[in-house]
């Protein structure tokens, strides 16, 4: 965002906490792209982009009291798109978490109940399910919901390398489970 | 909803508001209204020997370490109330002045008898009682602040608040063991600091979940 931008992004936003209703629609059209972007940058889907992009509207809406235009408007208004991207996340994660991973797993395969490979998929839900808490989530947010490492991480609060072993330690623990499975036929 | 449909009704909801103070005006405001809350407290019970043991290097250097806590932790709390002001050093510089009193409080374990404990649950309701009538006003100057980072400003809050109430039982108790220290002055400060953060996060921080219709709140 460059100075020009801005500072007039700055002048209607104080003038939007005086009241003036045009400067302020002027301010949130504009702002629209910028945060279109800068969420864009952090999710896939287009939909959810906009989910996103309204949260942060409505928390621009709700804290525009906070504002000082004598600071950045710019730096203001990606603090907050930042935290409500970050509490998306975890919302996500949260959402997630409640799900049983073996549904996300036949809904991610495509699977019909009486299918042939119902029976391998079971054994590969009950080999999922015995992997620690932290391994299931990592697997499933990259794996089953293609999330980047980075994004994980960011969601998990754990660092990248931490996702990386992770994720490491439970393709092992997978491979091993199903060995000992198909041994046991 | 489209983005232009959001649009129309929040300009629609538009009023002026009213600027919140900047976060050091506040902030002041906090610390003279603490001050005076424990310059009050203490005028009813500070210990017979205060002036003299102002005179030792480890008593002033555990008043310190608490004073630079809660100076700093009320910096960083204020500032978390407004988007974008906060650095690393928000959230690091309390964790130093927490450090520094807890090696303030170790050095005082390497003297001589200093290992009394005793009893002080005194001391505790005495630190609870006056950091929450802190922590209360600070909540009152918050209340208007952005919800962003709400835990973080909770429980930096609520350690600026309980290491002033903690400074003043410090005046005012006359044990000096470190394990009294730890158990009935620092434990508390802890404890009831983490408690301000959950109230705080459950307060505004688990609102993330913001209905299409919930902006006027």
């Amino acid at each position: 965002m460059d100075s020009a931008i801005e500072q007039r992004l700055s002048a209607w936003m104080e003038r939007a906490q005086a009241g003036d209703r045009q400067a302020y629609e002027r301010l949130l059209t504009e702002v629209i792209p910028y945060l279109r972007r800068f969420i864009g940058s952090q999710l896939r889907g287009g939909d959810e982009v906009d989910d996103v992009v309204q949260d942060v509207l409505i928390s621009i809406h709700r804290d525009r009291h906070t504002y000082d235009p004598l600071r950045p408007f710019g730096a203001w208004m990606y603090a907050i798109a930042r935290h409500r991207w970050i509490d998306w996340a975890r919302r996500r994660q949260r959402r997630l978490a409640r799900e049983e991973p073996g549904v996300a797993l036949e809904n991610a395969v495509g699977l019909e109940a009486t299918s042939p490979e119902h029976a391998a998929l079971a054994t590969l839900r009950q080999a999922f399910a015995r992997l620690s808490p932290m391994q299931r989530e990592v697997i499933q947010l990259l794996k089953l919901e293609g999330w980047s490492v980075r994004q994980v991480s960011h969601s998990t609060g754990r660092t990248e390398s931490a996702v990386k072993v992770s994720a490491h330690r439970g393709y092992q623990a997978l491979r091993k489970l199903l060995a000992g499975a198909s041994d046991d036929e | 909803m489209t983005n232009e449909a959001l649009i129309r009704e929040l300009v629609s909801d538009a009023q002026p508001v009213h600027r919140l103070a900047p976060p050091g005006r506040r902030c002041q405001r906090w610390l003279l209204l603490t001050l005076a809350l424990l310059s009050a407290a203490l005028a009813f019970g500070a210990r017979a020997d205060l002036v003299e043991r102002c005179r030792e290097g480890a008593f002033v250097l555990d008043g310190l370490g608490l004073l630079l806590l809660a100076l700093l932790s009320a910096r960083s709390a204020f500032q978390l109330s407004v988007p974008a002001l906060h650095s690393p050093a928000t959230f690091g510089l309390p964790l130093a002045g927490a450090a520094l009193w807890l090696v303030s409080l170790a050095a005082r374990a390497l003297g001589a008898g200093a290992l009394d404990a005793g009893v002080g649950l005194g001391c505790a309701l005495r630190i609870a009682a006056l950091g929450t009538l802190s922590l209360l006003v600070g909540w009152c100057l918050q209340r208007r602040a952005t919800r962003l980072a709400a835990g973080w400003a909770g429980l930096f809050l609520g350690l600026a608040a309980f290491a002033f109430a903690a400074l003043a039982c410090r005046a005012s108790c006359a044990r000096d063991g470190v394990s009294h220290l730890l158990f009935w002055h620092c434990l508390p400060v802890l404890a009831l600091s983490g408690l301000a953060a959950l109230a705080a996060w459950s307060r505004w921080g688990s609102t993330v979940s913001i209905g299409r219709s919930e902006f006027s709140r």
